[in-house]
């Protein structure tokens, strides 16, 4: 209810803020002064102002309470007086320590994979170059949670460390300021909407004075995701879905206006808990899933089940449910690694349309016709 | 209520018999006639079986679920298949492991003449959750549900396979230690040391596992009755039954323990023999419990203290079965609680096996001091 409130002034905040409105110097424009418009993220302000910009994180993590701030200025020109406690960063960075992986994949795709000098651990990545790269000892390993190694981080001297936050006293976040250490903060977890977490790619780009690549690789991911969208409005019937798995006899949903629920809008299939309002997840009983969903048609992202039988030996109960009889369960295990490595959580939010297009594919295989699934997998 | 006074210290070994000695204290509840409190506790507990059954997260009639039941509804209509498939195996679960952990927490109690020990006091808790905290936190859920799968087994059964695994690593050293000291409370320090090495242990694998794994750790640690399928009843209902039912035989050496050690000698009970016996049904009890549904906790603790009130009595052939019946009655009423009948919604076990039990306990404890009469100090 809180949350919904604060997204919803987190929105008509943005409306009369977005950066267009700022862009309203017009002094004598350098070549690198480039507009950045920010038409679909709620999370994130830029004023530019030429040789620097002022970037504003308006919603670092869901409920937050006050905005971050970071002042961008590009390498050689003056730092601007009046922004007294604001952190400065030269742009365009030469090093980043990326806390996750979702950083990873919109740094390489601005073709910056070189600058990345520190990850949390091998273990969690997909991407093979950079596990090659973490190999042969060019990228470090930095650790995570508790374990998060602040001493190496102190010694590495990164440009900046790119960091999710989880609340006002993240601990994490707390320990890298009081190091001294140079953290932003990126809140695209944040996002409700699969494109305006997609759009924290001009985020990123920002810091690597590469605006206008962001631009253009988001504006391609976002005609696309809207293409796809308007052709699965035009099928003909609204397949019920239900995501996720139970523990401990615990089942976790995602809420009716949280961004998977907003996938599966957009990919033309009815939610099963799209009339619940809430934008993070539910915590429900097993049983009333069961109820609500024993004869809906498909089953997505169950966990880390690779297969029916894996399925049916963690809970015979499984079997009851018509999807799991017909076969309609499908896991976004495709592109994975043995390590616990997978794609789908770290190109997968920059990349909505390619989620939409296996959901499309899934939901109503004849409206993208022999067109092969790229996250996702169905289980055998 | 008759307010009653402490009698102090059980009488010199040798004055009197055991029987004498133990069960013919004298208290205001049932005292004169435990057969009716045990009757008292059956029809509760008969009650409350049918309570878990019928209320839950989803509204299902009463006429409905008995009619399914007693197998006159047809079995494949869903409101059927979540009285037959969740309620039902959730319930009979929750009422084997009330019992289990209140006989092995009662059982632990006597032998180490302790008002604070319980069915986990051994370590047995700490191991089982080692073994999951391996299988869940070092090799993740995924991982370890491939490592597991090659052996044939996955899920909830690979999960309670490595809690069982983990256990018995715990009881078998401290089995090894049992016929080698001769003290029993070495043993209590030892079962004591020996869970704050394993959690230390888990400790560091917490520290090097990502929020996920450490939140599917941690909801573990909750408890839950709902991870036991009907698939598993057969394994888990007669290991259970068959260490209650043999607990019970165990009456009167228990009676004898409980006035020490020299005089359950005197008596001629095969102490060392014994105790390991009782341990091993303790550790069958509460690790199977622990493997299926998490460590819960309280039930194991309170309950025998509620009982030795309400029947004023220390005679274990009053205690175990009472102990038994009450522990279910506890583990369904919490049951009952923790899935906020009428909502979607779920509690944690634990918390609220904790959260009534506490207040009940230290009731009882301040009105009845009977914890000195048992216990004598």
């Amino acid at each position: 209810m809180r949350s919904t409130a604060l997204f919803a002034v987190c929105a008509l905040f943005m409306m009369s803020f977005t950066s267009r409105a700022a862009y309203s110097q017009s002094s004598g424009a350098p070549s690198d002064r480039t507009e950045v418009s920010i038409d679909y993220a709620s999370g994130f302000r830029v004023d530019d102002h030429g040789t620097y910009r002022l970037v504003t994180v308006t919603r670092p993590w869901p409920g937050a309470d006050h905005e971050l701030r970071y002042l961008l200025v590009r390498r050689g020109t003056p730092v601007p007086s009046g922004y007294g406690g604001i952190p400065v960063i030269r742009t365009p960075i030469r090093s980043i320590v990326a806390l996750s992986s979702t950083f990873l994949a919109e740094i390489s795709e601005l073709g910056e994979t070189s600058t990345i000098q520190g990850v949390q651990s091998v273990s969690y990545i997909y991407s093979p170059e950079i596990r090659r790269l973490v190999r042969d000892g060019t990228i470090k390993t930095v650790g995570e949670g508790q374990s998060l190694n602040v001493e190496e981080l102190i010694a590495m001297q990164p440009e900046i460390i790119m960091a999710s936050a989880y609340g006002g006293s993240d601990e994490l976040l707390a320990r890298l300021e009081q190091a001294g250490l140079p953290v932003v903060v990126n809140g695209d977890w944040a996002e409700l909407s699969p494109l305006g977490r997609a759009e924290w790619i001009k985020f990123i780009g920002l810091f690597y004075g590469e605006q206008r690549r962001a631009a253009h690789d988001f504006d391609r991911v976002a005609s696309e995701y809207q293409r796809l969208a308007r052709l699965a409005a035009k099928a003909d019937s609204r397949p019920t879905v239900f995501a996720n798995a139970p523990w401990q006899g615990r089942w976790d949903v995602p809420g009716g206006r949280s961004y998977m629920a907003r996938l599966l809008a957009d990919a033309g299939a009815s939610y099963l808990w799209a009339d619940n309002s809430s934008t993070g997840s539910l915590s429900l009983d097993f049983e009333a899933v069961f109820q609500r969903a024993a004869a809906a048609d498909y089953w997505i992202n169950p966990g880390s089940w690779r297969s029916m039988a894996e399925a049916r030996s963690a809970d015979p109960r499984f079997a009851q449910f018509r999807a799991f009889k017909e076969g309609h369960l499908y896991n976004s295990i495709a592109r994975t690694t043995p390590d616990g490595g997978n794609d789908y959580w770290e190109s997968g939010p920059a990349h909505p349309e390619l989620v939409l297009a296996d959901l499309i594919r899934i939901f109503h295989p004849n409206l993208l016709p022999g067109r092969a699934l790229y996250y996702f997998e169905r289980l055998r | 209520m008759i307010i009653r006074f402490p009698s102090g210290k059980p009488e010199a070994p040798g004055d009197t018999t055991v029987e004498a000695a133990i069960s013919e204290r004298r208290g205001p509840m049932f005292q004169n006639h435990p057969v009716w409190g045990l009757i008292g506790l059956a029809v509760c507990l008969a009650l409350l079986f049918l309570a878990d059954i019928y209320l839950g997260s989803v509204r299902i009639g009463f006429g409905k679920v008995l009619e399914t039941l007693l197998g006159r509804a047809p079995s494949d209509s869903i409101a059927a298949k979540i009285v037959l498939l969740f309620r039902l195996p959730k319930a009979l679960t929750a009422l084997l492991s009330g019992a289990a952990l209140a006989v092995a927490g009662l059982q632990m109690q006597t032998i180490f003449r302790n008002p604070l020990a319980g069915p986990f006091v051994l370590g047995i808790n700490s191991g089982a959750s080692l073994g999951v905290a391996v299988i869940v936190l070092a090799l993740g859920a995924s991982t370890g549900a491939a490592f597991l799968e090659s052996f044939g087994v996955g899920g909830q059964i690979g999960l309670a396979l490595a809690a069982a695994l983990g256990a018995a690593a715990v009881l078998l050293l401290v089995l090894s230690f049992s016929t080698r000291v001769r003290g029993v409370m070495t043993l209590l320090v030892l079962g004591l040391l020996f869970g704050y090495a394993v959690s230390a242990v888990v400790s560091i694998l917490i520290q090097w596992s990502s929020a996920d794994r450490i939140q599917a750790y941690v909801a573990w640690t909750f408890g839950s009755f709902g991870g036991v399928t009907l698939h598993q009843l057969p394994v888990f209902a007669p290991v259970l039954g068959v260490a209650i039912g043999a607990s019970q035989l165990a009456a009167k050496q228990l009676d004898a323990l409980l006035l020490g050690e020299q005089y359950a000698v005197s008596m001629g009970v095969r102490v060392r023999r014994v105790r390991v016996l009782i341990i091993l049904l303790t550790a069958l009890l509460a690790g199977t419990v622990t493997a299926f549904c998490g460590p819960i906790a309280f039930i194991g603790v309170a309950v025998p203290h509620l009982m030795r009130s309400l029947f004023s009595s220390s005679s274990h052939r009053l205690l175990l079965p009472s102990a038994a019946l009450m522990g279910s009655i506890a583990a369904l009423a919490s049951d009952i609680i923790s899935h906020v009948p009428g909502t979607d919604l779920i509690l944690p076990l634990n918390a609220v096996t904790a959260l009534i039990g506490a207040p009940v306990v230290i009731w009882v404890i301040l009105g009845r001091n009977n914890l000195r009469e048992t216990f004598g100090s």
